[in-house]
């Protein structure tokens, strides 16, 4: 979740900052690696070539961004673990195995044998080590997923031992992600690592072929330890901020592969493209940031946050503003992930008279709200601004330019923030949404039950028994009304005919997604 | 001449400073957004403290200023903050794709614009109305709509030129050529409805000056009265507008580049805005001074040419 | 963005005299300045239709059926004609017609944010660069380089974080950019008038720097500046659209850019969503750019149209072209009638039935006032009247030959090789773009098609006769390195270079200082006697007549009053009108009355 969240919007994507634009950059898709070509390899002279909204900021292993960038770095970079692209589960990768101590605080992770960079060297644990401990030093965007990280040690060449202040139930999603991404120890330091890195994964970068920025163009190494997983010989990834740049290329054949808002489907020829539809990829939430009330004390008030609940006529969201490709929900959890329950969904049915009913017994009539309004929440403004005033409340959008969206959300000035969130994995989620510091929790509101189920959750080393607990803070924070989640959003990949793209929603995008008949 | 032309650019030297350092001026609140940006969710008020430091960004203005200029002046712009790619490089990259357009776009805007406003303005008539029936279409008809239209045709359903992406002149010039053919058109078509207005203009204003009546009564020709004597007149104040369209177009062409996903110098200057890119920031800021500066000195070099009063001694 | 007149490249017109002083332009100058550019088609149009937009943007409030952001989702892409839904809805389910109207509004503002920044800054700029000492004006004119070479969208987007990507904020900005035109303008105009006589003179009877300036030099800008705001409202208004367009700033603001902006991702479900705000905008700033060109020409004085050149003086009456011929007469003008097209389209008459007559090697005087038709009879000679003029009636012979109704052809063939022409302003009669010796040599190639070694010979020859004590380095110098009595004599050279049968001088003498005029007086009179050309010398000045003159037509207001041999005149006068004239040598002095040529087109 907070992965997607971070991707870096192009300034040219808010030329077309939608609904659907926006689930397709934000979106997460992950491996197949039942398309894997039979024999006699066909993958050895295929190519393939599909675009995205954004390209990867850098290659360099402390400074990776999830997201669409992911398929670009996670041609480079090999990642310790995976993710099952059938269940979401993890799986092993680089790591073949991974344990923890009882209370949690150590890992161990046994590499897989005979990895090498491109350059020959061996893939081993002192290559990992390095790695992790240069990012867990490196301000940027990965690090703070090493905050409870205290030290990395290689025991053997295959094994290495993370050792931790205590116990971070989010570290193993992480190292499927950036996190986890392997780089070359004698080079990490180099200049060349952000833009052309040694790497450990299945492609190297054509640099000759390759600007920055809007076209890269990945060839497949024969000694990667998977080669067989990866379906092409020549894998290029174009950067087209704009969808309707992307609509053109794909139609002209340009490319082989992209994404498609839903709206502009009716321009394809159904007949020359496949189309492959995930359903869930992101949230579109209206995020409550000052719960407590501190600031805004209507916020404080469980009538009021219900009270919004009941405003946002969310079929109608789903139909009107997403093109119908995605799903009305009050929950912010993946749901085709564990925690996700169907049941909660009945509660808070568009109603307006009972939200206005809500909000006059919590005296709160006519109350106002500042929010940013950001290349986010553009096309989605007027509707939430009607559906406050249907309740007795008023919102204002204050217009927030790009650069200093992170710091309005952050910075405590505002009591609410619309959000378009991509899933990570139902722990991180969890996190990012209900912990104090969390991203969705930036004035660090804390709730004793709250407290307690986190407590339970942070002592329970094995993922299985914890989710009971993810389940009750879920039904917990639906009923508080932490949030107010309005839909699940989806993408749609439209292909060449005989290119598939088949992946759960919210797993990291990767060639391995393609299948080809 | 020589002398003229290094006061010129030692002045457009003085004027980037200036512009520098009002950048920096300006972009200085703004150095915490960024680092909140680079580090996105998990950024704490520590990490982002961090950050800023690391990268020198709590250092007084003036110093970061000076520190600057003096790497500039040994040809290093620094890397960009979000993806370390050396800015001077990316810079000159973008700026080969734009000027590739615009360059282009500029040549043949101006030799139509010329026929066109010479041509309305000495046959008058009709002919004149339909130069300034274009004119006002041009005005009016939205150049994105075009630019979509041509897509579609040429590149979508005809499939002879490219819908989207550029060639680099280097790798292969016809598709180099093939690559721009629909950009350039879009940039020329608004072009030639502003500046064949102005030549027209211009030309009405010399054909109807004293010197033009006196150059007919010895007998000499019309056309050369026309060609030689009137356009030559008008070329000066024509030139003028036109080095303006140029330094225009790079905001046109900052559409042109979306639409034709174009490695281009005007988004790569939005996107470095939007995500408060400040070492790309500062970059184009001086890219951007640099070639206003060689615009309006060549533009004033061949006004001397044209025009021997504003000629340099 | 690029579709907007640039303000900062309008120039000022300051050239040349009109000969043309019609009684129908006598009247538009009483004419308010409203009036006239109500009646001009163009500026009325343009200006019924933006006070029609912007009429209807006021009105918003009452007429628009929705708030620029009500959304309904149910009207999510609505067709066009939905109930309530005028013309549909947008993608949000916002009603584009009352969308519409409140992007009119925010053009509205930020035109009027973006004209008055650049109106304030740059008038106030340019009245002190324009009027104090130069270290005030070098200042003004280094900080007006620097806001102009910013390359304006560019800077708007680098600026976001301060202006907030608030579009008022982002226009006062921009308005900062549009300045330096308003300064050019002001600056130029300050500067030209600033050693006029008038504001000298308001100087000497004491009145302070302040009160000059705001008395004289600011009613003299109006004009330009108002025709400059036209076009920069239309600059605000595409630079608005295009930053909205390109999402900076709210879209909670409607505006025409984030309209477009939504109907561009629309385009292939509704693309009459892109459609409306692209031809709403596009009206308004087309309609803006015609109103400043329609304004430039009422307030700056009649700009000239397009017309063919060389397409031959017009001739409305059958001219009789075997009419009797007198043997002895090189130039035989008769009945001559002249007209221009007055205000209210009506003909209106500046030469009504003259008649003249010119032997060869004689000297005519053409004598009258400025607006007596003296010149116009010169231009029809020549063949060169204005397109405008028509040629109601007579007959001009020479040597023979019926000259009315000749096309330009054969009057060029004419020209140049049997007549020939002086002009009266030096300066602005010789091509600033041209060597003189070239400008010189062409025309005596064209009249004469001598080769280009002998034709430059003679030319340098004639310069050293006519005078100039360098030939051939004036031969080499550009117009403006020489001066007004040597440009002159250069002409003189040019005009008879080629040997003519008739010379026709206008005013040869009049824009020269007084000494100057007698050596160039001299001059004509021996290059007449020695090429035993004849000469039509037009004048209004008795005292040129008298020197050198056989034979003096006096004009009055079209009409020859008096014709005569020169001492039966002098001696003589018949008519009042010409012994007026000749009283007035004495008092006038040849300086002209017109008001300074700068001054004229914008002071009516």
């Amino acid at each position: 979740m907070y992965s997607t969240r971070r991707t870096k919007r192009r300034g040219a994507s808010a030329l077309a900052a939608t609904a659907t634009a926006l689930a397709l950059a934000l979106a997460g898709c992950g491996a197949d690696s039942d398309t894997a070509p039979p024999d006699g390899d066909p993958s050895a002279d295929r190519s393939l070539t599909i675009a995205v909204q954004s390209g990867p900021n850098s290659l360099d292993p402390a400074q990776l961004i999830d997201g669409q960038q992911t398929f670009v770095w996670s041609g480079v970079l090999d990642t310790l673990l995976a993710r099952d692209p059938e269940t979401g589960e993890l799986i092993p990768n680089a790591a073949e195995r991974w344990e923890y101590n009882e209370d949690g605080t150590l890992l161990t992770l046994t590499l897989r044998d005979g990895m090498t960079f491109s350059d020959g060297t061996p893939v081993d644990a002192d290559a990992v080590v390095a790695s992790m401990e240069r990012t867990r030093e490196t301000p940027g965007p990965v690090q703070s997923k090493y905050s409870q990280v205290t030290d990395v040690t290689a025991v053997d060449p295959s094994t290495v031992e993370v050792h931790f202040d205590s116990f971070d139930p989010t570290f193993l999603s992480n190292i499927a992600l950036g996190a986890g991404a392997i780089g070359h120890p004698d080079t990490l330091d180099d200049e060349r690592t952000a833009t052309d890195p040694v790497g450990s994964g299945p492609f190297e970068l054509d640099v000759a072929n390759t600007v920055p920025d809007n076209t890269y163009v990945l060839k497949k190494r024969e000694d990667y330890w998977n080669a067989d997983a990866i379906p092409v010989s020549t894998f290029t990834v174009r950067v087209m901020p704009d969808p309707t740049a992307q609509l053109n290329a794909l139609q002209a054949g340009e490319i082989d592969a992209g994404t498609v808002q839903q709206r502009m489907l009716g321009q394809l020829d159904e007949s020359a493209f496949t189309l492959s539809q995930i359903e869930a990829n992101v949230v579109f939430v209206l995020e409550i940031l000052d719960r407590a009330g501190e600031t805004w004390p209507a916020l404080g008030d469980v009538r009021v946050r219900q009270a919004l609940n009941y405003a946002i006529d969310r079929e109608a969201f789903v139909e009107g503003l997403l093109g119908g490709l995605g799903s009305p929900t009050v929950q912010i959890f993946n749901p085709q992930g564990e925690v996700y329950d169907p049941a909660l969904e009945e509660l808070y049915e568009y109603d307006p008279e009972r939200g206005r009913e809500l909000v006059e017994e919590a005296g709160y009539v006519g109350e106002s709200f500042e929010i940013p309004s950001t290349f986010l929440s553009t096309a989605f403004e007027p509707t939430i601004s009607q559906a406050f005033s249907d309740v007795g409340l008023n919102l204002e959008w204050v217009s927030v330019p790009p650069q200093q969206v992170q710091s309005a959300h952050m910075s405590g000035d505002y009591g609410l923030s619309f959000q378009v969130a991509g899933f990570n994995s139902d722990p991180s989620d969890a996190f990012s949404h209900f912990v104090p510091g969390g991203f969705s929790n930036p004035q660090n509101h804390s709730d004793p039950t709250l407290d307690e189920l986190f407590g339970v959750i942070n002592t329970t080393v094995d993922y299985e028994d914890a989710i009971p607990t993810y389940r009750e803070v879920n039904a917990y924070a639906v009923e508080q009304a932490f949030e107010v989640p309005i839909a699940f959003g989806g993408t749609t990949w439209a292909a060449r005919d005989g290119i598939t793209y088949s992946t759960v929603g919210g797993l990291p995008p990767t060639i391995r997604a393609f299948g080809f008949e | 001449m020589t002398l003229y032309i290094l006061r010129r650019l030692a002045a457009g030297v003085m004027l980037a400073l200036v512009i520098l350092l009002i950048v920096f001026l300006l972009i200085s609140s703004s150095f915490d957004d960024t680092a909140r940006t680079m580090l996105g969710q998990g950024a704490t008020p520590e990490s982002t403290a961090a950050l800023v430091e690391a990268r020198g960004w709590d250092r007084p203005v003036i110093v970061q200023y000076v520190e600057w200029i003096w790497h500039a002046v040994q040809g290093d712009l620094g890397q960009s903050a979000f993806t370390s790619l050396p800015v001077r490089s990316a810079v000159v990259d973008r700026l080969a794709v734009t000027l590739s357009l615009i360059v282009p776009a500029l040549l043949i805007t101006a030799i139509l614009s010329v026929l066109l406003g010479v041509w309305a303005a000495s046959h008058g008539g009709v002919i004149d109305r339909f130069a300034q029936g274009i004119s006002l279409v041009g005005h009016i008809f939205p150049a994105l709509l075009l630019a979509i239209g041509l897509v579609v045709l040429f590149g979508v359903e005809l499939g002879w030129l490219p819908a989207t992406g550029y060639v680099r002149f280097g790798d292969d010039t016809l598709g180099w050529l093939r690559s721009i053919t629909i950009p350039v058109i879009v940039l020329v078509i608004p072009g030639v409805a502003n500046m064949s207005a102005q030549v027209r203009g211009r030309m009405i204003d010399e054909l109807n000056r004293d010197y033009v009546r006196t150059l007919r009564t010895r007998g000499i020709s019309s056309r050369s009265i026309v060609y030689k004597h009137a356009l030559r007149n008008a070329g000066s104040p024509a030139l003028t507008v036109m080095s303006l369209e140029f330094i225009q177009m790079f905001g046109a062409a900052l559409i042109i580049e979306n639409v034709f996903a174009l490695p281009g110098f005007g988004s790569y200057a939005f996107n470095a805005s939007l995500q408060g890119d400040i070492p790309v920031i500062l970059g184009i800021s001086v890219f951007g001074v640099a070639l206003v500066t060689v615009v309006h000195l060549v533009t004033d070099i061949l006004n001397g040419w044209l025009n021997p009063k504003a000629r340099v001694h | 963005m690029s579709t907007s007149d640039d303000p900062t490249t309008q120039t000022v017109r300051t050239h040349s005299t009109e000969h043309v002083i019609t009684a129908g332009a006598d009247a538009s100058q009483r004419t308010p300045t409203w009036k006239k550019v109500i009646r001009d088609p163009q500026a009325a149009i343009t200006i019924g239709l933006l006070a029609a937009i912007f009429l209807i943007g006021a009105l918003t409030p009452l007429i628009a059926p929705h708030g620029p952001n009500d959304a309904d989702l149910s009207m999510v892409n609505a067709p066009v004609g939905t109930s309530g839904y005028l013309l549909g809805g947008d993608e949000s389910g916002r009603d584009i017609f009352s969308r519409l109207l409140h992007s009119i509004n925010t053009a509205a503002i930020s035109a009027l944010i973006g004209t008055t920044v650049a109106l304030i800054v740059g008038v106030t700029g340019g009245l002190v660069g324009g009027y104090f000492n130069r270290a005030t004006q070098s200042i003004t004119e280094w900080t007006f380089a620097l806001l102009m070479t910013l390359p304006g969208v560019l800077l708007l987007i680098i600026l976001m974080p301060v202006t907030g990507g608030d579009y008022r904020a982002t226009m006062f900005v921009f308005g900062f950019l549009l300045a330096p035109g308003i300064y050019r303008i002001v600056r130029n105009l300050v500067l030209g008038v600033k050693n006029e006589l008038y504001v000298d003179a308001a100087r000497v009877s004491g009145l302070g720097n302040v009160r000059i300036l705001g008395r004289h030099v600011l009613s003299i800008v109006r004009g330009p500046i108002i025709i400059a705001a036209a076009f920069m409202a239309g600059s605000a208004i595409a630079v608005q659209s295009g930053l909205a367009f390109l999402g900076v700033g709210s879209t909670e603001i409607p505006s025409f850019g984030a309209m477009i902006s939504s109907g561009f991702r629309n385009l292939y479900v509704a693309p009459a969503q892109f459609l409306w705000p692209s031809l709403l905008l596009g009206v308004i700033t087309a309609s803006l750019v015609l109103l400043g060109n329609a304004l430039r020409d009422t307030l700056e004085g009649s700009k000239p149209k397009a017309k063919k050149v060389g397409a031959g003086q017009r001739v409305v009456a059958d001219v009789e072209r075997d009419g009797p011929t007198d043997p002895d007469a090189l130039l035989v003008i008769r009945d001559l009638g002249i007209a221009y097209p007055g205000v209210d389209g009506a003909p209106n008459e500046v030469v009504r039935g003259v008649n003249l007559s010119l032997a060869p090697g004689d000297v005519l005087g053409l004598v009258g006032e400025s607006g007596s038709g003296k010149t116009q009879t010169a231009f029809s000679t020549l063949g060169v009247l204005p397109s405008e003029a028509v040629i109601t009636g007579g007959s001009i012979r020479f040597d023979g030959r019926e000259l009315l109704g000749l096309d330009d052809t054969s009057m060029a063939a004419l020209r140049g090789s049997a007549i020939a022409y002086i002009p009266q302003e030096p300066m602005s009669n010789l091509d600033p773009s041209f060597r003189v010796g070239s400008q010189l040599v062409e025309g005596l190639r064209a009249a004469t098609s001598m080769p280009r070694k002998d034709a430059k010979a003679r030319v340098i020859a004639l310069l050293d006769r006519c005078g100039i004590v360098d030939p051939q380095r004036t031969f080499d110098a550009y117009p403006h390195e020489i001066s007004g009595g040597m440009a002159q004599r250069v002409l003189i050279a040019g005009a008879v270079a080629s040997r003519p049968k008739l010379l026709i001088a206008d005013e040869p003498t009049t824009a020269l200082d007084v000494t100057v005029q007698a050596e160039i007086l001299d001059l004509l009179r021996d290059l007449q006697h020695e090429l035993g050309m004849a000469v039509l010398l037009v004048t209004h000045n008795f005292g040129v007549v008298a020197d050198i003159c056989d034979r003096i037509a006096v004009m009055k207001e079209g009409e020859i009053v008096e014709n005569g041999a020169a001492e039966e005149i002098f001696g003589a006068p018949r008519h009042e009108y010409t012994r007026m004239l000749l009283g007035s040598i004495l008092d006038e002095d040849a300086v002209r009355t017109d008001p300074p040529a700068a001054v004229k087109g914008v002071a009516s």
